[in-house]
């Protein structure tokens, strides 16, 4: 493997439903969701504006921004709805043994 | 459908031509705008740009007119001919459509007293040339009389404080932006201004006005006599509906549409700021950034046959000092709960038991829930909100 793999997190930390900011060194905070089980992780910066996506509102594998409503696709960080028109990024995570790692 | 002409380059004519593409309409679109500056994202006027003096940044999403296949004209539409179905240009030329979308928006009042202010002791703050002029004069300017504490006002007011500059807000209310955001919250957010320094009349009316050897003075109605540098009107709205009047729509403080856009002439619709459409208490304007895309997007999908009701519920938001101040919903009358700390601060409405409206300053996970308890008309839980249960869990338990 040639990405270190950081630990960020219990899985138990990340409830269904939920989302939370992570600070990773040496790069932008990233927020990370727990929908049906499955585990997604972004940038926690709205592209729009200074807002943090991990406060905001989770409806199905969107993410709803709580300053301004735009929402992104979870999945793909595509734009859903406007405000939002640029994609957010999206991260490689995985979960292990209790365990959530981030991959890059 | 061959061809689709949008008056109005701003956030609600860029809403009617996405509503078209999203719809599956692939004729020509054509937007007319006058200016070129109409595409701004125009929050940031009283805002970001304000405060540093930079240009607003465009309107998110209006980079693309390409790929949209939109052509930008810049040309005055000076006459709609409602029998010959077309659009008539300032340089003579006449524009065939199908469907005309009149996304014109609002000028801002002009009180009779500004008048008396020369050219360089008034101003407005609507568009891209407003902002630039007021922006200009601020880099001279010790004193800012602001007149209006309306979210505009305020938001003005808090912006030009913040770069130093002594500023009093003359207000008709008992507290700022009661309209926008309830008398509770105007209070509170009329502490955070006086934290900073910003002088709040309230209850006061200008009586006239003069230019004076070292500014401009404004004689309130209480005898008062407020000396300034500059004046700035914030005093609301007036719908531009000249050239739907002179086509013979219907229009009463707007261009009156129905729940489709659709004015009084079929092939013709409005939609944003100018258009005058029914809500659940009667025929509203409403003026915020999320109503202009999403009424102009609704607009364009009726245009090209995808017609639904546009029911959307209203947010919108104000950034003054260290507060972001939303709302949601409809907010008329007196507050139900109102939760209040020194940093923070809530408001309810309720119709009957279900929420309504919601207020909130740097609550943003709370009007998402509010916004989805409103849809399904969820009746509100006050027991569990005064015990600090909050909107979110409320939300989630009964979703």
């Amino acid at each position: 493997m040639t990405t270190t793999a950081i630990r960020l997190a219990a899985s138990s930390e990340i409830p269904e439903g939920e989302g939370r900011r992570f600070d990773v060194d040496g790069r932008a905070a990233i927020a990370i969701f727990r929908v049906e089980g499955a585990l997604h992780a972004i940038d926690d910066r709205c592209t729009h504006g200074a807002a943090s996506l991990a406060e905001g509102w989770l409806e199905g594998d969107q993410i709803e921004c709580p300053v301004h409503q735009g929402r992104f696709c979870l999945r793909t960080g595509k734009p859903m709805c406007f405000p939002v028109t640029e994609p957010v990024a999206v991260h490689h995570i995985v979960e292990r043994d209790g365990s959530i790692y981030f991959l890059g | 459908m061959r061809h689709v002409g949008i008056i109005g380059a701003n956030v609600a004519g860029l809403g009617v031509a996405r509503g078209l593409r999203d719809a599956g309409y692939d004729g020509a679109i054509t937007l007319f705008d006058r200016d070129r500056d109409a595409m701004i994202d125009r929050p940031a006027l009283s805002k970001s740009s304000l405060v540093v003096g930079t240009p607003p940044p465009p309107i998110p999403g209006s980079g693309d007119l390409d790929r949209l296949g939109v052509t930008f004209e810049l040309a005055e539409v000076c006459a709609l001919d409602p029998a010959g179905r077309a659009i008539h240009l300032a340089d003579g030329s006449r524009v065939d459509c199908d469907a005309a979308a009149l996304c014109t928006g609002a000028d801002a009042k002009r009180p009779e007293w500004l008048s008396s202010l020369g050219p360089n002791g008034r101003y407005v703050l609507r568009s891209a040339a407003d902002a630039r002029a007021l922006s200009r004069a601020l880099e001279e300017a010790r004193h800012v009389a602001v007149v209006g504490g309306g979210l505009i006002g305020m938001e003005a007011a808090a912006a030009i404080r913040m770069r130093g500059i002594d500023v009093t807000v003359i207000e008709a209310q008992p507290a700022p932006m009661m309209r926008a955001f309830g008398e509770a919250c105007g209070r509170h957010v009329a502490a955070v201004h006086r934290k900073y320094g910003v002088a709040l009349k309230l209850e006061t009316k200008i009586r006239d006005a003069a230019v004076i050897p070292r500014g401009i003075a404004l004689e309130c109605d209480d005898g008062d006599r407020v000396e300034a540098d500059i004046a700035i009107a914030a005093l609301g709205s007036v719908p531009r509906t000249a050239l739907a009047v002179a086509a013979g729509l219907a229009t009463a403080d707007g261009i009156i549409v129905d729940a489709f856009g659709r004015t009084s002439t079929p092939w013709i619709f409005a939609a944003g700021d100018v258009a005058r459409y029914p809500a659940s208490g009667g025929l509203t304007r409403s003026e915020n950034i999320q109503h202009g895309f999403r009424h102009g997007f609704a607009v364009g999908r009726s245009i090209a046959g995808q017609a639904a009701p546009y029911a959307e519920i209203q947010t919108y938001w104000s950034d003054q000092f260290e507060c972001t101040i939303q709302a949601c919903g409809s907010i008329e009358g007196t507050p139900t709960v109102i939760r209040e700390g020194e940093d923070r601060f809530l408001a309810f409405w309720q119709d009957g038991p279900a929420l309504a409206g919601v207020v909130a300053i740097d609550s943003g996970g709370e009007i998402a829930a509010a916004r989805r308890m409103i849809e399904r008309r969820a009746p509100l839980d006050t027991a569990a909100l005064a015990r600090g249960v909050s909107l979110r869990e409320l939300a989630r338990a009964k979703a």
